[in-house]
């Protein structure tokens, strides 16, 4: 039970779907322990209204508003993430933590830049979540 | 470099798993996906009742019902047979504004939206890094690129020259042997500038051909660097500035020392005398300046309040407001501007001065004719926002967006937009200015955002490599 217990905890700290949850629940070395574990937390996942809160953000990372909001960047990170020459960063496809954790040292200074320290305030927390979650999953090597 | 721990991953690993897991997996993922469709069928209702709340009539059925069928050869051949459900959204002017709205659009639109772009240059040719050629440390090449890139996403590129817009009838009159007219749902004008020559005593069309304004990138870039190549060592180069608004606030300046850089190299006795009829430096001042009186010391000279009112070309001589006069070997004049001619033709330059467009800044639509949109340039900007090519893609970004929802029958949603502009001090160091905007409710605007934007510290080539970065990206951006 602590076994699941933690599992479930990591999760919900990382505000992962409960999709990645399962996943990772099949990573687990023992198979059954593994199923046990899917089955225990879809069955708490469903009563848990925590639910709401990963169908919204699979519905913001698919949903239009979304594409908009994330258009900005493209400036200069790219179509969808997706820079040209090795001197600008791409966005698509670098872990959603390490975006979000940039965005706030961004935010608060603690990161030299030129210029992504006047550009970061623009964003809410929920909205550089939103970011992170969005360029995470674009591929690196999408043609536009 | 780039953590890989995530879905891409871990979906591998799951299909070496035994039979049971994966059983396990496909009935809870069956589950989700049964979610999913409850929540689409939710959305599908606000869908309903958005279309019942919104009068933006989607003309997608009635596109032809009251026109002159004599004309539409072209587009039944065409526009009609490649329209999908959506609509046909028509676009002039294939500049930063109008090539990102008819990329954006495709990309947006999920392949129900045609749209056709009206360009008359074969060629784009960007204005950002164009002083560069001036300064002698890029080639026009480097900065000239085709459309093929907006062909392939399918948008049809017609290069050819727009003489009317009917927007009663909403059709755009072609100058085109093979298409006479096209017919629009929606109409995006991304015209860019024109000139106000005649506001110049002397500057006529025979003057214009011997005193450059080489600020629009092409031909006359060029023409601007051999002029400043065959003046002699000592000679003197006059950049006159008109007053605000004009296209790319820190252009001028940048100019100035792109120009100083060429002569501190290969003609140290040369030098340039910058006439600004504004009150003061327009933008990135302190860095200029700083650049003036150190890299550049004794080359630029700066006068502000300087309106160039008289050109004499035999004398090269310029007067000003006052009757003070000036001569110079080289004489660039950039002269005041509006907006590209085909928005008149429009009848969507509706600013009190008569010089720009005013527009529904939640959609670009223009505030005078309805179902055209206008970007860039052309626009009467939102305060703090520049004319610029970075905010004319961005107003491009707010059209497409608005329009695909427009077609979807729901609201249009506003943006978060921003603005860097990178200015290069000689060929490698750079500085920038940005800005961040957001829609404002009570305002109906796009308000800079607080604690946001700001200039470089300094000029350095960490920042000249970002601006050639940027321009990389941005010209990808909007054009492939």
């Amino acid at each position: 039970m602590l076994c699941i217990y933690f599992v479930f905890k990591q999760c919900h700290f990382k505000q992962y779907t409960y999709q990645y949850c399962l996943k990772l629940c099949c990573l687990l070395p023992n198979t059954f322990l593994g199923i046990f574990l899917a089955i225990f937390i879809l069955a708490f996942s469903s009563l848990s209204t925590n639910v709401l809160a990963a169908d919204k953000q699979h519905e913001l990372l698919t949903g239009t508003a979304m594409r908009y909001l994330a258009s900005a960047c493209a400036n200069c990170h790219g179509t969808q993430g997706l820079s040209i020459g090795n001197v600008m960063p791409s966005l698509a496809g670098l872990n959603a933590d390490y975006i979000r954790e940039q965005m706030h040292l961004f935010q608060s200074g603690k990161r030299e830049t030129t210029v992504m320290h006047q550009l970061a305030n623009a964003y809410s927390d929920a909205e550089i979540n939103d970011l992170a979650a969005y360029f995470s999953a674009q591929s690196m090597d999408h043609k536009p | 470099m780039k953590n890989t721990i995530n879905q891409h991953t871990i979906v591998p690993v799951l299909h070496r798993r035994k039979l049971l897991t994966m059983l396990g997996s496909i009935s809870l993922t069956s589950i989700f996906s049964s979610c999913t469709v409850l929540n689409s069928n939710n959305s599908n209702n606000i869908n309903k009742d958005n279309k019942n709340n919104i009068n933006n009539a989607n003309n997608k059925n009635s596109i032809n019902t009251n026109i002159n069928t004599q004309q539409d050869t072209y587009l039944k051949t065409q526009a009609v047979t490649q329209i999908p459900s959506l609509g046909h959204v028509v676009i002039i002017g294939g500049g930063f504004g109008g090539a990102t709205a008819a990329k954006y659009l495709k990309l947006w639109g999920d392949g129900r939206i045609a749209v056709t772009l009206i360009e008359r240059q074969t060629y784009f040719i960007s204005c950002p890094m164009s002083n560069l050629v001036i300064g002698g440390s890029r080639q026009l090449s480097e900065l000239t690129f085709s459309y093929e890139g907006l062909k392939q996403l399918g948008i049809t590129v017609i290069h050819a020259e727009v003489t009317e817009i009917d927007s009663v009838n909403k059709r755009v009159i072609v100058n085109d042997t093979h298409i006479q007219s096209l017919a629009y749902d929606r109409l995006i004008l991304s015209p860019g500038v024109d000139f106000l020559f005649d506001s110049i005593d002397g500057l006529d069309t025979a003057a214009q051909k011997i005193v450059l304004h080489a600020w629009k990138a092409g031909l006359q870039t060029q023409q601007l660097r051999q002029q400043l190549e065959a003046i002699p060592n000592g000679g003197t180069v006059a950049i006159s500035i008109p007053k605000i608004p004009y296209r790319c606030p820190p252009g001028p300046y940048e100019r100035a020392c792109q120009i100083a850089h060429y002569f501190k190299k290969d003609k140290p006795n040369s030098k340039i005398i910058i006439l600004d009829a504004n009150e003061d430096i327009q933008s990135k001042k302190a860095l200029f300046t700083h650049e003036w009186n150190t890299t550049y010391e004794g080359i630029i000279e700066y006068q502000n309040r300087w309106e160039l009112k008289r050109l004499n070309v035999a004398t090269r001589t310029l007067e000003n407001q006052f009757g003070d006069s000036i001569t110079a070997d080289v004489i660039n004049i950039i002269p005041p501007m509006k907006a590209g001619i085909i928005a008149y033709k429009a009848g969507v330059v509706n600013s009190t001065d008569k010089r720009w467009c005013q527009v529904d800044w939640l959609s670009m639509e223009s505030t005078a004719v309805k179902y055209i949109h206008i970007l860039g340039d052309a626009v009467q900007a939102a305060p703090g926002m520049p004319k610029s090519g970075h905010i004319a893609n961005q107003h491009g970004k707010i059209a497409a967006s608005a329009i695909v929802e427009l077609f979807n029958n729901r609201t249009p949603l506003p943006l978060t937009i921003m603005n860097t502009c990178y200015s290069y001090v000689d060929a490698t160091r750079a500085i920038h200015v940005a800005s961040t905007h957001r829609f404002d409710n009570e305002q109906k605007m796009y308000m800079t955002i607080k604690n946001t934007g700001g200039l470089s510290k300094e000029a350095n080539t960490l920042e000249g490599q970002y601006a050639w970065a940027w321009a990389q990206t941005i010209w990808n951006d909007m054009l492939s």
